[in-house]
């Protein structure tokens, strides 16, 4: 058996330091739970650290340590327990409990721990210094331009989940050489004691590779760490797959619940917190894959635009990059100075999806908030609003801050440790703060107005009753994309997309949703051709099933309201070539495909189209 | 001027379900009560008008009570009497008094009326208490029928502005309020309202409720692509006359 890790417990220096108690008190009080903190922390970490604006693989899993990985963790990781015992004491409990819980946070995709592995060492130019960022220090501001924390506070929060303060870091990242480097090492944020045989302690502990003379241990590196690695059971590195995974020993969460019921509270924050990651890019890539994975059982993450309400922030969303109706300039006026762009759309309520009980949802029952952003697109908070005066109808709007660097610095330096709020009030008198002041003044007033428009702009005549009123406003319900829901318009687009597969951070399939392209005139009536682009670079193969449906109130009929004349006619190539007229058909593995749905509709009526796919596994 | 607007008292989820979770307190107990046991699940519209008083309240009450009695409430009635209920509430409703329009358009005063004013009267109308009946929403026992009497107003010159309540079945209404396509434009509902009237005496109503549901279905198609609501009045009549007559044949 190779020699265990080595524990060095940090002591105080003549010239003094912070103690790890008072490192885990630097986030703050978020007003977030203590889990989704650590999963917004962790995956603007792993946007941060992206080596590419597309494809970052992050997937949190949880599960109970096998009998062997635990025996690798006490004998080789924490052969040496604290000397103190209040730290000691969590560990052990932790290594001789019935189950030992762990939750392993991974990305892919990203650029690993890299850099020195000492604080005094500095970088070489060019160099990150990653690690010594997250595994020495705190506090050290990153300097990724536009990135999506600022802080390197937000760590603490992992710490703070673990009830042994306890958690183990393996990364893989890339030598000047590019050449992979393994580094693994296991970190504790105990209590400051002072120790006749010790010295005053400050509470910080790492395991790892001791180093003669020196008082203090690096991370295990090499095959050593691949070791580690392998035998703890954590995700595989192999190919010199960069990224890091972080495992947080004994989770600290509600003891009533199971495994399963935490998954679906991770799910349902990585959707509110994170689905502008979620949405495919013009090639179809996602900018983060993400996965939850509970006891080995992968759980399926919807796409936004079937999550409502999420589907009506993504259409808001689209508004603000690509322009729409119902956006609004946030402007300073003194000083002059644009501070961002913000959409409102509304639309028919749509019926929710709560994968946690409905009263511990994060999802509003009924929509009428604005999700606050900076152009990293991860969403800082969302400012609530007045709803509608109709529980059928709800609203989404997102507000985007400018991209220009002195004002996406303002909102920046507004944000505490744990990015979740945007605080102008902590912020020095200076332009950044009236910047931030002013545009949530005004987001807040759009979203308290929004549902009552002012006098001037609601009255209609004195005859006109109130719910024509409201009917006017609900007038521009209709989405304006065609491809996102049923469109509006003759032949109403369509409603389908989604992507899935599995894999280390690479999404393996994804279906477009159905695009309107011609009517025709068919030998019964009138025929619409919808196109539908099919990316499948996953091991199987897929099966298309096509559902046509009239549209109505906005949305496309389901199955009680359809009255059946609206009818599928076949799937077709792109040369118009007829494939089947089977509502289903399957895509080939590992290729991708534009196929053509042709439906036939009354004349009198707008209809669409609904893709589902499912992979076909043997 | 002085502003007449009475603030009405909005309940929220957390009070309805603690209301609900009290039978005894919905059938027995008095509206002071009621009130009382919500207080911290109930607000008012910070600005806008004044608050409604006890007093107020109570005549909201007793009006709703004069109407229910009327039609059999506490103990007899069948089904006859509590659909001719519906009509004269909603007619009673939709002509305004306490409630004024801002404030019916919101869930939470509605909520409030059925759980804390007048429960009585919603376990006397739906006799299983469904608790869609309480809360807030299209089902709600009373929002329902100022929805059904503001979406089918003739007009306060019209000489028999309630006309259309007293007319249309309970799947008509139905049909007209819990679809967002036609409940929310008023000139829509009025037309459907109106159409349904004259097919009714044509085929008889009671076989409407399947040409109902077929019109409708045209109707909110149609509605896609023509503005119904944008036409003018004859026009539009006739066109929702035409989805009755083709559903009748179909």
């Amino acid at each position: 058996m190779p020699e265990p890790l080595t524990l060095h417990a940090e002591c105080f220096k003549a010239a003094g330091g912070m103690t790890a108690d008072g490192m885990k008190k630097l986030l703050g009080t978020p007003a977030l739970s203590l889990l989704d903190t650590v999963i917004r922390e962790t995956v603007q970490n792993s946007w941060d650290a992206r080596r590419e604006d597309f494809g970052v693989g992050y997937r949190i899993r949880l599960r109970a340590l096998r009998p062997k990985e635990l025996a690798i963790l006490e004998e080789e990781v924490f052969a040496e327990l604290p000397p103190h015992q209040s730290s000691a004491m969590g560990i052990r409990e932790f290594l001789d409990a019935d189950r030992q819980v762990v939750m392993e946070i991974s990305d892919w995709q990203t650029a690993g721990l890299g850099g020195p592995v000492r604080a005094d060492r500095i970088p070489e130019r060019g160099e990150a210094n990653d690690f010594v960022n997250f595994v020495r220090n705190m506090g050290a501001r990153r300097d990724v331009a536009g990135g999506g924390g600022t802080y390197g506070y937000g760590k603490s929060s992992l710490y703070q989940l673990s009830r042994c303060s306890t958690v183990l870091i393996d990364t893989v990242t890339l030598s000047s050489k590019e050449k992979p480097i393994n580094r693994f090492i296991a970190c504790h944020l105990g209590e400051a004691r002072d120790m006749r045989k010790h010295g005053r302690l400050t509470g910080r502990h790492w395991w790892g590779t001791e180093v003669e003379d020196e008082d203090v241990v690096d991370p295990v590196t090499g095959q050593q760490a691949a070791r580690l690695r392998r035998l703890l059971g954590l995700p595989d590195r192999d190919d010199g797959l960069t990224g890091t995974t972080l495992v947080v020993l004994d989770p600290d969460f509600d003891d009533g619940l199971s495994l399963e019921d935490i998954g679906a509270q991770i799910q349902e924050a990585l959707l509110w917190y994170f689905w502008p990651k979620m949405l495919p890019g013009l090639d179809g890539e996602l900018p983060i894959e993400f996965e939850v994975e509970i006891d080995g059982e992968v759980l399926p993450l919807p796409a936004p635009e079937q999550f409502p309400p999420l589907d009506l922030f993504v259409e808001a969303y689209r508004c603000v990059k690509d322009g729409g109706p119902n956006l609004y300039d946030i402007d300073s006026e003194r000083p002059i100075q644009h501070l961002g762009k913000c959409s409102i759309r509304r639309g028919f309520r749509q019926p929710r999806r709560y994968l946690v009980p409905e009263g511990e949802s994060l999802l509003p029952s009924s929509s009428a908030h604005i999700a606050l952003m900076r152009p990293v697109e991860l969403v800082v908070k969302y400012v609530e609003g007045t709803q509608l005066p109709s529980d059928t109808v709800e609203w989404a709007g997102v507000f985007i801050c400018n991209d220009d660097p002195e004002v996406e610095q303002a909102f920046a330096d507004a944000e505490p440790p744990a990015h979740d709020d945007w605080i102008p009030d902590q912020m020095p008198k200076s332009w950044a703060k009236t910047y931030v002041r002013v545009a949530l003044s005004r987001l807040k007033y759009l979203a308290t107005s929004y549902a009552y428009p002012g006098p001037g702009a609601a009255s209609g005549g004195s005859e006109q009753p109130p719910l024509a009123r409201a009917a006017d406003r609900l007038g521009n319900c209709i989405p304006i994309f065609g491809n996102t829901r049923a469109g509006g318009g003759r032949p109403g687009g369509g409603v389908g997309g989604g992507s899935g597969g599995r894999g280390a951070g690479r999404r393996q399939w994804h279906i477009g949703e159905p695009r309107f392209r011609r009517i025709e005139e068919g030998t019964d009536g009138v025929e619409a051709v919808f196109q539908i682009d099919v990316a499948n670079s996953s091991g199987h193969s897929l099966r298309l099933v096509a559902t046509p449906a009239a549209v109505m109130d906005g949305a496309l009929a389901d199955a009680e309201d359809d009255d059946q004349d609206v009818s599928f006619i076949c799937w077709e190539d792109e040369a118009g070539t007829r494939l089947t007229t089977s509502t289903g058909i399957v895509a080939a593995s590992n290729s991708d495909t534009t196929l053509f749905a042709r439906i036939a509709f009354p004349d009198d009526g707008a209809a669409g189209i609904r893709v589902t796919a499912t992979e076909q596994v043997s | 001027m002085p502003n007449d607007v009475r603030l009405m008292p909005r309940l929220d989820e957390i009070g309805v379900r603690r209301l609900l979770g009290s039978p005894d307190l919905l059938r027995e107990g008095t509206m002071a009560e009621r009130l009382a046991a919500a207080a911290s699940s109930i607000t008012h519209a910070a600005s806008g008008g004044s608050r409604a008083s006890q007093d107020d309240l109570q005549t909201l009450l007793d009006g709703l009570t004069a109407l229910a009695v009327q039609h059999g409430f506490p103990n007899s009635g069948g089904a006859t009497d509590r659909a001719a209920f519906d009509a004269a509430c909603g007619a009673w409703l939709g002509e305004g008094g306490i409630l004024h329009k801002a404030e019916a358009m919101r869930d939470d005063v509605w909520a409030c009326v059925a759980c804390c004013i007048a429960p009585g009267i919603v376990l006397w109308r739906f006799e299983n208490g469904h608790p869609d009946r309480f809360r807030g929403g299209v089902r709600n026992t009373f929002q329902r029928l100022w929805l059904r009497a503001r979406a089918v107003d003739r007009g306060e010159d019209h000489e028999d502005r309630w006309g259309l309540l007293r007319a249309l079945s309970e799947d008509a209404s139905v049909q007209i309020t819990e679809r967002p396509g036609i409940g929310a434009d008023s000139n829509i509902a009025r037309a459907l309202a109106e159409a349904w009237v004259v097919s009714s005496a044509r085929v008889g109503s009671n076989r409407m409720e399947p040409i109902t549901r077929r019109a409708a279905r045209m109707i909110r198609r149609d509605n896609e692509i023509t503005c119904l609501g944008a036409l003018g009045e004859q026009e539009r009549l006739a066109r929702v006359q035409g989805f009755f007559e083709r559903a009748e044949k179909a």
